[in-house]
């Protein structure tokens, strides 16, 4: 049934300026007959319309279909119509926003005849939300991955995505009147038929899921950098930046920023501690902290009242170097040249006083200088010349303007910067701007280190530069992320512990929910992990919950060349895989020359298995405790009076076998299985 | 009409030139000309009143309604209330009576000055104005550099003529439009005879500027403040709450008193709090009262943290005041994660010839941004600016102070046409809906670069909004509160107000 909600009418304005006509001109009539009208529609269709529009008085002007949310207008679509009687035809998009729920839209039909006059009517339209089978992620190369639904108006792909991918996602047309939509990103948000793309952004690259809600437009991932909380606002694909008040001292926690164990730190604003986080070094007060993303550091911009401080006549604010020569985080990287908006803005470190250290032959030219100080941020402004600035360093003079530019700094004759040297630029002007004094000084040489390991962000343990350990509370499935570790894919995982994708690059946690301390061998590759409560190894509690430990010969971890023996300290303590189920998978191999994984030997056992690592509660019959060999397992393993367990025949060498200890029905009712994978 | 806003008057004229017309039929216009020295109606009754201003005063806190509206809310332009998100209670929006301020009142006709007040303050027939700081003593905004006991001896104390005969009569003028209104009040120097150089030497000072205050009269300057309060409340003038040294951190200025934290700290555990407790006074105590960068005084950032710091002070102290004559809002922000059971509050802002001031067209809606919104989107329970009125010659003020300031209003030679400017927009806006005792609410749904705004509920269950749009297009918006929802808008470069119930 069609619905005709007819609303007529006669504005009193058209009548009074006709009033004022010397022609008397008629009004007219214009009449409206909404044919084939559409009562239900989908946000994103284009909806048909036919009108019998007609004025047996006044030629007619125009049809409008306006289209309301709510009582806002969205969209209008204007038809001449120069005759009378005849079917208009005409389509209206009904657009698609985010967060807007289904409902009852108003389709208004305004008719027009040339004197003016206007017949309006008003028809309800349902509109709901598309019911999409499928999307299509197209990225910026023309790679498209099909877009599977994952719950209501939801939909998600996992694939092997670069970190950063810019990409579109395509809606298919649903229904007669529908249209292939496209989501793109416009002013931080996503929109359908924004000409830009999503800006996708992972933690981490390999694989990873990218999503979208076709209701609300959340999608993800979008890595979201903090400071502290404070989220940073991006200013170009590579750089976000956030305005801060900043205390000496203080601690800074930086969020979301892959690899950021990597980053480098500029020491004259920061000191990058073992968690992860950053001690503020400036004196304090507001400052502009700018994420660069594709260099990995942070610039800092010293503020007032807002904006990038210039020095003040008192000396206080901020004092700017540019020129050639040097740059951070790397000459090669980044030098600052002679371009205003790369100036470098020096660090007050007390009042009046700025610092930039540089290091020879990473961030400073060891065999030229030539950059110079200014006081109005980022521009040419308040230059410091020889007369206003001094300086008796050794190594490094002001032009005069005669031999060298003024004001620029140069390496004095004969000397040349010593690469890995750190030269620390000074300049004071607590004896007024006009009497600047810049001083030099070696603070030692940048000592080689090796590259901190981070797991997920926090610095891991390590006495050696070659085994390096965490403790962390992790959960299960949680994915593991280690920087700075070179050739990853060629280590030994521990395959109770956690599992490698090598495919996408992606490690997962696999025991249950607890504190673990994680262990990164260098040396042997090896990554493997212990349960533990505080400080100390975890036991195994009352309710079958926290580590079973293995003693004895036959078994070693990572190979057989580190059998446990009977030597409490190498008690290795399986993996609570599920709740009460613990377990400890290995390569049968041989008792010498074993490869790493063969932990257990093909052709001889004895273990035991106990509550802590060391002796004292254990698993044995004599105490009511044993652990029954499960059905199907008889053929491999026998247990004897004592506790011991032993082959009951050869294994197969390298085959994988699953020792696995199941405690659900209690400790004192456990079951061990040993099979063949 | 004493207001004199030549864009307003025309507009009105022309519009009521309009409707004569229209009416000529039927109508006389006597009555608009009687309706001349009325003031301007402050609503339009309706569902959704609204107060609408824009930076050129095509609207002049122009009062129109909104009908609910009655379809499903689909607008994508909707910006959802969310009252089960609460953040900070309001005390109010408002600006400082000085003695300055009082004495420009008081020059006016008592009919123009009634109508003003009312204007102002009536929360019925006004735009409610409900928060006002006053001096404790002078203020470079005086008639003359004072305090209460400049006589040595707390013995000595009285209020002096500036009280008696401008500030309490206007504020009991205020009060008796709007009985709500809260008073906050600061002292810009202590009597001179409780001053020191420093606190090495301790020698006397004889000037209003600089010195600090002798801790051998943390007791005396206790008791002045008692002695203050009460004096007040003898005159039916209640004090909601004090600051204990304007802008501590300022050396300068025709009256100041240098106070570094561990000098308030020590005053106000040695002497304010326990003064306080033992005579009765409830008033509310707030640390600082000064600008957001702590003047970039290495040793006093933080000031009020380090207060916090000390459990015996703390206790005393409701929480910090702030002006924003240097560094950045998000200091409040800061403030309130340290410090989330502290309250916050915005105490003083002027403009003047320093940055174009007067000028509305730049001043309105970046005062919104920085100042009315800003704070309170920062926590703060509310915003008071400086002076409320100055002359034509932007006083009286003192020599040695601020001499080339703007009031929120300016009154003429003859004290009697007003130039309303940016600030008194500013907290007009915000007092009109928003009273006392609001909770600022959750908002979810639109946002669009320029606009900003708050949402709040008032103790009557009403709902208030207030947005500016900085941009060059006008912002049509949807407010939805759950129940009810409507459309409307907040002009290009201009700010509205809505409340509704």
């Amino acid at each position: 049934m069609k619905l005709k909600y007819i609303l007529t009418v006669a504005l009193a304005m058209p009548a009074l300026l006709w009033s004022c006509k010397d022609d008397d001109a008629p009004f007219g009539n214009p009449v409206i007959d909404y044919r084939d009208a559409t009562e239900t529609a989908h946000f994103g269709d284009s909806l048909s319309f036919t009108v019998n529009a007609a004025d047996s008085e006044v030629a007619l002007s125009t049809l409008k279909a306006q289209l309301y949310y709510g009582d806002e207008m969205v969209e209008e679509t204007v038809i001449r119509t120069k005759e009378s009687g005849k079917d208009y035809t005409g389509k209206i998009y009904l657009p698609y926003f985010a967060n807007v729920p289904d409902g009852t839209a108003t389709l208004k039909l305004v008719l027009q005849n040339i004197n003016f006059t206007i017949t309006e009517h008003e028809y309800p339209v349902r509109i709901t939300h598309p019911d999409f089978p499928y999307l299509t992620l197209r990225d910026e190369d023309g790679n498209t991955y099909r877009m599977e639904k994952t719950g209501a108006d939801t939909y998600a792909v996992s694939e092997r995505f670069p970190q950063k991918m810019k990409a579109y996602i395509i809606a298919p047309k649903v229904g007669e009147n529908g249209n292939e939509l496209i989501f793109g990103y416009e002013n931080s948000q996503i929109k359908i038929g924004a000409e830009g793309a999503i800006p996708f952004t992972s933690s981490r690259g390999g694989k990873y899921a990218v999503e979208l809600n076709t209701r609300t437009f959340a999608a993800s991932p979008f890595s979201v950098l903090k400071l502290n909380g404070y989220e940073l606002v991006g200013v170009d694909d590579n750089t976000a930046r956030v305005d801060m008040t900043l205390s000496q001292g203080q601690t800074i926690t930086p969020e979301g920023f892959p690899n950021f164990g990597e980053w480098w730190i500029d020491t004259d604003w920061f000191t990058r501690n073992d968690d992860g986080s950053l001690t503020f070094n400036a004196m304090s007060g507001s400052y502009r902290v700018i994420a660069d993303q594709k260099l990995q550091y942070f610039r800092v911009e010293t503020l007032l009242n807002g904006e990038p401080a210039s020095l003040q006549a008192d000396g206080t604010g901020a004092l700017w170097v540019i020129g050639a020569d040097f740059g951070k985080p790397g000459l090669s990287t980044n030098e600052t040249g002679w371009t205003t908006e790369k100036a470098v803005c020096m660090a007050p470190v007390s009042s009046k006083v700025y610092q930039m250290t540089l290091v020879g032959g990473k961030t400073v030219n060891t065999k030229s200088t030539n950059f110079k100080f200014y006081g109005d941020a980022m521009s040419w402004g308040n230059e410091f010349k020889h007369d206003r600035l001094s300086t008796t360093s050794t190594l490094i003079g002001v032009g005069d303007g005669d031999s060298h530019d003024d004001g620029n700094l140069y390496l004095l004759d004969g000397v040349t910067l010593k690469d890995n040297v750190i030269y620390v630029f000074t300049v004071d002007f607590t004896a007024g701007v006009n009497n600047g004094v810049l001083t030099i000084t070696e603070a030692g040489e940048q000592a080689f280190e090796e590259k901190p390991i981070y797991l997920n962000g926090v610095k891991m343990s390590t006495v050696d530069n070659a085994v390096y350990t965490l403790v962390t509370d992790l959960a299960q499935g949680t994915a593991l992320q280690f920087n700075s570790v070179d050739g990853l894919a060629a280590y030994y995982f521990d395959p109770d512990f956690m599992s490698y994708d090598a495919d996408n690059d992606v490690i997962t946690f696999i025991p249950v929910d607890g504190q673990y301390e994680v262990t990164l061998d260098k040396l042997n590759s090896v990554v493997s992990a212990q349960r533990t409560e505080g400080e100390n190894y975890a036991t195994l509690g009352s309710d079958g919950h926290g580590a079973v430990y293995i003693l004895g010969w036959g078994a070693g971890h990572p190979d057989l060349n580190s059998q446990f023996g009977w030597d409490t300290a190498k008690a290795y303590g399986m993996a609570e895989v599920s709740p009460r189920v613990y377990r400890f998978t290995a390569v049968a191999g041989p008792e010498t020359g074993s490869a790493i994984g063969q932990r257990l030997r093909a052709d001889y056992m004895s273990i035991k298995f106990f509550h802590q690592k060391g002796w004292g509660g254990e698993f044995n019959p004599s105490q009511g405790n044993g652990l029954s060999v499960a059905p199907g397992s008889e053929s491999l393993l026998k247990a004897n009076p004592d506790g011991n367990f032993e082959l009951a025949s050869t294994l197969d060498e390298g085959a994988t076998y699953m020792l696995t200890i199941d405690l659900s029905a209690g400790n004192d009712a456990g079951t061990i299985s040993l099979v063949k994978k | 009409m004493f207001i004199n806003n030549k864009t307003t008057n025309m507009l009105l004229g022309s519009l009521l030139c309009g409707l004569a017309l229209c009416s000529t039929a039927c109508d006389d216009n006597d009555k608009f000309d009687q309706g001349e020295d009325a003031p301007q109606p402050v609503w339009v009754d309706g569902d959704v009143r609204v107060l609408t201003t824009t930076n050129n005063r095509s609207k002049d806190l122009t009062p129109s309604a909104i009908t609910f509206s009655t379809k499903d809310n689909m607008s994508p332009r909707s910006i959802y209330l969310d009252p089960s998100r609460q953040y900070q209670e309001i005390d109010g929006f408002g600006a400082a009576i000085t003695g300055s301020t009082a004495y420009n009142l008081m020059m006016m006709t008592p009919e123009d000055r009634a109508a003003f007040l009312r204007q102002t303050f009536s929360p019925t027939e006004g735009y409610g104005m409900s928060y006002i700081r006053v001096c404790i003593g002078c203020s470079d905004f005086s008639l003359s550099e004072y305090t209460c006991c400049d006589t040595p001896g707390i013995e000595n104390f009285a209020l002096t003529g500036e009280e008696n005969n401008y500030v309490i009569p206007i504020l009991k003028e205020i009060l008796a439009i709007n009985p709500y209104v809260k008073i906050l009040a600061s002292p810009w120097t202590a009597p001179r005879w409780m001053k020191v150089n420093n606190l090495n030497d301790r020698q006397p000072v004889t000037a209003w500027t600089g010195g600090q205050l002798n801790p051998d009269h943390y007791q005396d300057y206790a008791e002045y403040f008692v002695r203050w309060i009460k004096a007040f409340n003898d005159k039916g003038i209640d004090i909601y709450a004090v600051t204990l040294q304007n802008e501590p951190l300022n050396r300068a200025n025709s009256a100041s008193m240098f106070m570094g934290w561990e000098e308030q700290r020590d005053f106000v555990k040695q002497a304010v709090g326990p003064k306080f407790a033992a005579a009765g006074i409830d008033t509310k105590i707030y640390a600082f009262d000064h600008n957001y960068n702590y003047d970039n005084i290495a040793d006093q950032q933080n000031y009020p943290g380090k207060i916090y710091a000390d459990a015996d002070a703390s206790r005393y102290i409701a929480g910090a005041a702030y002006h924003n004559y240097g560094g950045n809002r998000s200091e409040l922000n800061t403030m309130h994660n340290a410090y989330p059971d502290k309250e916050l509050i915005f105490t003083e802002s002027t403009a003047g010839d320093w940055n174009d001031g007067a000028n509305l067209s730049t001043h309105l809606v970046a005062d919104m941004e920085e100042l009315a919104l800003g704070t309170v989107n920062n926590w703060t329970r509310g915003a008071i600016v400086w002076n409320l009125m100055l002359d034509a010659k932007r006083g009286p003020n003192r020599p040695a102070g601020c001499i080339n300031g703007f009031g929120a209003v300016d009154i003429d030679g003859a004290y009697k046409n007003i130039t309303r400017n940016s600030f008194y927009y500013n907290m007009c806006h915000m007092s009109a809906v928003v009273k006392p005792g609001a909770h600022r609410i959750g908002t979810t749904g639109y946002t669009a670069n320029g606009l900003t705004y708050a949402a709040f509920v008032n103790p009557d269950g009403s709902y208030a909004f207030v947005a500016c749009n900085s941009g060059a297009e006008e912002q049509k918006i949807t407010l939805d509160d759950g129940t009810h929802h409507f459309s409307g808008s907040v002009p290009a470069k201009g700010v509205a107000s809505f409340i509704w119930r």
